[in-house]
């Protein structure tokens, strides 16, 4: 077993985060009853104090999360693999009306990796594309993939034209029909790629542990272009393998599934993972939407070990390339990860799962605790009274209120430290680790994180909004049902941003106007939300745009890894050969 | 980049040819909701109508 996933080690780092959560949770909400108490602790005191220890408990969570991620774990097993023995395995890629162009460059890009690492592991592109024009166009792009019929890595495909339970459902069909052919299948999305050295590393890891039903890789993003882009991907590459890393220690053999670039045990998934549909009506009911954290919770209650380890490298994916595509998945995860409401008290599964979902959950309402405060906050600064400076019939002098301005600023250093400490404490065991050279050297990299920073707090407010917006869609029992990513929207022109977020404009000007009206000594402290809000168009294509190119540098930016390369290669000589459909393109995950 | 589906040609495969090999596996629907308690009625029914 690795060292850090020992049971014992787990606790303690659970128990050492949640107490660290605990304990800025109570600070945050004793310093704000003070304040309260100095001026007379009324109902929207309570309210105030109420909601920054959701708010600042939540925070102080991810803040611990990175603090048990900051030491480096033992290095990769090494673990061998005789192509005697090889397990059969299969390669599933799901598909939903996506570019079959990128699909098969991914798939060739794959199977020439795995060719070298000698892996001889088939490919499954499992299909529930619907438009006629589209499926049309996937089976010409990817049929020089079935030419190869005899080679070591054969690609199957199939149409599916039940597409019951979506993505899940689609896996699902493969494992009823065809699981019996195979030991183990890598889980992949439209947009994945990994090296096949990668998918060796992993099936041997899965044969030298037969307990456990699914492993899951720290996938890192690639080809991002915009600011808004390349920004997460700098954030997915520098911060994100400290907080996986932390997630690890704390989730031990519990770990996640994120759906996609994971190896699983066919027995384990046939056993543990037949999703049933849920009672009831979406956004509650229906189909699983977030289905990969169910399929986790399920293989742990049937005894299997979920890991994740993110010290295995060559595992990628795509993301967002602007804040409206990041919002629209967003919205299928709130939905998603709100539906798990339903599922905490599904029989038998095991606390830390349960825990698992809370989270999820939290991590959407967290968004309304944030409006929310913001708006008690306002309400309370409006109704207060006039300072009584002679409360007694008999005063010589006058009584002073209280100033609260020492517990307001304490907070705001407490909550901004638990923002920006877990990304300084990164950057320092970055550099302790000599690994700031992948990112463009020290200087560079310390300009990265600032940028990311500063670009993280100025879209905070739009985020909210519509994170605020999709929670309360969910909660109204309105359905999003799985939205269309359209095809090259990645440079967004002002009369985009303008129609995505206007309406976020009008909600800042309000809140502007009614704060000059109602309460004007809160206007200077509100500036950092309202001016983001006000300029939220504005802000929504700029970060479109392929600017700051100077900072975000990453490793896989630097030196292409190889799989990546070659797909670039086959999508540079694919380029302008091949029609899609218009509107006919949409992301499975 | 538009797509004129004059362009197809015809695709030279079998779909059936295509798809993996039938190798079917059970694979049971998971039970993640508690059974619905009786109501009361349904409870009396029960008891007066067990042997109907």
């Amino acid at each position: 077993m690795q060292p850090h996933l020992r049971p014992l080690r787990t606790r303690l780092n659970r128990v050492g985060a949640l107490t660290f959560a605990a304990l800025c949770t109570a600070a945050a909400a004793a310093t704000l009853a003070q304040a309260g108490l100095n001026t007379g602790f009324d109902a929207w005191d309570a309210a105030a104090v109420f909601l920054i220890a959701i708010t600042t408990g939540w925070l102080a969570w991810g803040a611990a999360q990175a603090f048990v991620g900051l030491p480096s774990l033992a290095p990769l097993p090494r673990v061998g693999l005789s192509m005697q023995s090889f397990p059969p395995t299969a390669i599933l890629v799901p598909i939903c009306n996506e570019n079959p162009v990128e699909v098969c460059a991914r798939v060739q890009a794959m199977r020439l990796s795995l060719q070298k690492a000698g892996v001889p592991a088939d490919f499954a592109i499992l299909s529930d594309t619907s438009d006629p024009d589209a499926l049309i166009a996937e089976r010409n792009a990817l049929a020089p993939l079935f030419s190869l019929e005899d080679g070591p890595n054969r690609v199957y495909y199939r149409v599916r034209t039940d597409r019951y339970g979506r993505k899940a459902g689609n896996v699902e069909d493969f494992i009823r029909k065809a699981g019996g052919n195979y030991t183990y299948v890598v889980m992949l999305d439209a947009d994945s790629l990994m090296e096949g050295e990668t998918i060796r590393h992993m099936i041997a890891r899965m044969e030298d542990n037969p307990g456990i039903g699914l492993l899951q890789s720290l996938p890192k993003i690639v080809g991002a272009g915009s600011a808004f882009g390349r920004a997460m991907q700098f954030s997915a590459s520098f911060h994100s393998p400290v907080f996986a890393r932390g997630l690890a220690r704390m989730q031990g053999q519990a770990g996640p599934f994120w759906g996609h670039n994971a190896i699983a045990r066919v027995r384990a998934v046939s056993q543990c993972c037949g999703l049933p549909e849920l009672s009831g009506p979406p956004p509650f009911g229906g189909t699983i939407l977030s289905h990969d954290y169910v399929e986790a919770a399920l293989l742990v209650r049937g005894g299997w070990q979920v890991e994740m380890d993110p010290r295995i490298e060559g595992s990628f994916e795509e993301g967002p390339d602007n804040l409206l595509a990041f919002a629209r998945r967003d919205r299928r995860w709130c939905q998603g990860n709100l539906q798990h409401i339903r599922l905490l008290n599904a029989p038998g599964l095991r606390g830390w799962s349960r825990f698992v979902f809370v989270q999820g959950i939290l991590s959407y309402l967290v968004s309304l605790a944030w409006g929310a405060f913001l708006i008690v906050s306002m309400l309370s600064a409006a109704t207060a009274g006039a300072p009584n400076y002679f409360p007694d019939a008999y005063q010589l002098f006058p009584k002073f209120p209280d100033d609260k301005t020492f517990q307001v600023i304490a907070l705001a250093v407490g909550v901004g430290g638990l923002l920006l400490l877990p990304k300084l404490a990164i950057f320092a065991e970055s550099v302790a680790a000599r690994r700031t050279s992948g990112f463009g050297g020290t200087a560079r990299a310390f300009a990265s994180v600032l940028s990311e920073t500063l670009l993280t707090a100025l879209i905070a407010p739009l985020m909210l909004m519509y994170q605020s917006r999709a929670v309360a869609e969910v909660l109204s029992g309105r359905d999003g049902g799985w939205p269309a990513t359209a095809r090259g929207e990645g440079r967004l022109s002002l009369l985009d941003g303008w129609r995505a977020g206007r309406w976020i404009t009008l909600f800042g000007v309000a809140v502007t106007i009614f704060v000059l009206q109602a309460a004007p000594a809160l206007i200077v402290w509100l500036l950092p939300v309202t001016v983001p809000m006000i300029i939220a168009p504005l802000l929504i294509t700029v970060t479109s745009w392929p600017i700051l190119t100077s900072v975000f540098r990453v490793p896989q930016e630097m030196t292409l890894p190889p799989v990546v390369a070659d797909y670039r290669r086959r999508m540079a000589q694919d380029a302008g050969t091949e029609g899609i459909p218009d509107g006919a393109i949409t992301r499975s995950a | 980049m538009t797509y004129d589906s004059s362009d197809a040609v015809a695709f030279p495969f079998d779909m059936k040819s295509l798809e993996p090999p039938f190798a079917p596996l059970d694979m049971p629907r998971q039970v993640l909701e508690h059974a619905e308690r009786p109501s009361i009625m349904n409870l009396v029914s029960r008891l007066f109508l067990r042997n109907a």
